[in-house]
């Protein structure tokens, strides 16, 4: 059962992983820093991702009395958001298969 | 001359410097303006260095090169009422460390990107070559895109003043859709040479706010070699008219009001001069926000970004006090807000 549970996250990782690349080449929206504060207020924090993949994150600020998600994050690199996502994957992997073995 | 001010009162301006000169808000009119100023000048102005608040005096031997009149100290109001001294400063608009601007529209649709400028979207800075051209269809997912003639391969530019200032304005005329938007400097030049001539007042000595201020449509502030440093592009006016605004690689371009200026930092890339770290291997400056605090660039000298910078991109140093760190190039914006008091 664990097993399964752990492919089905390796499939959803991989999957999200897959259409955050897709979305790089196929939706170019020029819209993304504005979509990330909509609803939002003044300094709340917000993210989006770039046509690269890349990950922005920072804060959302008035530009012209719109606003506008500005990033004051280091730029998370979409090579480095697959990193995690494999880490996070093994991470999860390995604790689950120390659980199969009784060890806790 | 133009005379331009802090971004609080851009609504006043953008009215001033607008009606009289087209019957209509240019495309890319994010920074000028024709108000008054009441200022004076100042015979004897002492200025007491602030280091021990991190509020490091300007230095503005670093616009030199791009001074069309000496810098003066002048009486200026800042935006929180306080009566204090700016500096007046005179650039021609033309970058100090080029000789040419460009390029900036693709010719063709087999441009390389050696021969053609940039573009950029949802943060990214594209090379806006002749495939790019070709491909804006795909990529903004509308059939409506054509900006070439299928036969021949040509890129419609707007290679006219006329056809430039028809097709930067929001309502675009319907010929100028699906064109590739480019204005020639010489069209708007002084009598004394290229560029159009701009004055900053700029505080002597930063003044730091309780909160910070936003942004808003006007310049955020001015480069060393003399480029006005433009709030965000109006990207889904150009693009809904489907027109592409083309930059230089240094993500600058010209308009009939602000001449030619930047809406991002690019320094390094192509035609786009590098800016020099800094001894310590910090990001170098290339130029001051309208509240006197610097702006340098993202990237140190090992290619990495600062990690700790506020909402409105600065941070404090014992070398430096509070300065700012540019976005990226595709980003559309350098700094997030003032932390500083600005002139009115």
């Amino acid at each position: 059962m664990i097993k399964l549970i752990n492919l089905c996250l390796s499939l959803f990782i991989i999957t999200l992983c897959s259409s955050k690349l897709a979305n790089a080449h196929d939706s170019h929206t020029h819209t993304a820093p504005w979509q990330a504060c909509e609803n939002m207020h003044k300094t709340e924090q917000c993210s989006y991702t770039n046509g690269d993949g890349d990950l922005f994150k920072g804060t959302c600020q008035l530009f012209n009395e719109v606003l506008m998600c500005v990033r004051n994050q280091p730029i998370i690199h979409v090579e480095d958001l697959a990193k995690d996502a494999q880490s996070t994957n093994k991470k999860t992997h390995h604790h689950e298969t120390l659980s199969d073995n009784g060890v806790h | 001359m133009r005379k331009i001010y802090i971004p609080q009162s851009f609504a006043k301006k953008a009215v001033t410097l607008c009606v009289p000169v087209v019957s209509s808000l240019l495309l890319f009119s994010c920074g000028s303006s024709d108000s008054q100023n009441e200022t004076e000048e100042l015979t004897q102005v002492v200025v007491e260095d602030d280091n021990e608040s991190g509020n490091y005096l300007v230095d503005t031997t670093r616009f030199e090169a791009s001074l069309t009149e000496s810098v003066t100290e002048v009486a200026c109001t800042l935006s929180n009422g306080e009566e204090s001294t700016c500096y007046s400063i005179t650039v021609s608009g033309f970058p100090s460390d080029r000789t040419v601007l460009g390029p900036f529209c693709p010719e063709t649709t087999s441009t390389e990107a050696a021969d053609a400028g940039k573009w950029f979207d949802d943060g990214v800075l594209y090379d806006l070559t002749g495939e790019f051209i070709t491909n804006l269809d795909t990529f903004y997912g509308d059939s409506t895109w054509q900006l070439y003639n299928e036969a021949t391969g040509e890129v419609n530019i707007t290679d006219t003043q006329i056809a430039c200032e028809a097709a930067a304005r929001p309502d675009v005329a319907e010929e100028y859709n699906n064109f590739c938007v480019q204005c020639e400097i010489s069209y708007y030049s002084g009598d004394d040479g290229e560029g159009i001539s701009s004055t900053f007042l700029i505080p002597t000595t930063p003044v730091p706010r309780d909160s910070p201020a936003s942004v808003g449509r006007d310049s955020i502030g001015v480069a060393f070699n003399g480029v006005t440093l433009d709030a965000a592009a109006p990207t889904e006016a150009i693009l809904g008219a489907y027109t592409i605004a083309a930059f230089d690689d240094c993500v600058g371009h010209v308009n009939p009001f602000a001449g030619y200026h930047y809406h991002g930092a690019n320094h390094g890339e192509g035609s786009c001069p590098a800016v020099a770290f800094e001894a310590d291997g910090h990001g170098g400056a290339f130029g001051y926000a309208l509240d006197g605090y610097a702006i340098h660039t993202m990237l140190d000298e090992n290619n990495e970004e600062e990690s700790d910078l506020d909402s409105c991109r600065g941070h404090s140093d014992d070398v430096r006090g509070y300065h700012y760190h540019a976005a990226g190039p595709g980003e559309n914006l350098f700094i997030g807000c003032f932390n500083g008091e600005t002139a009115l």
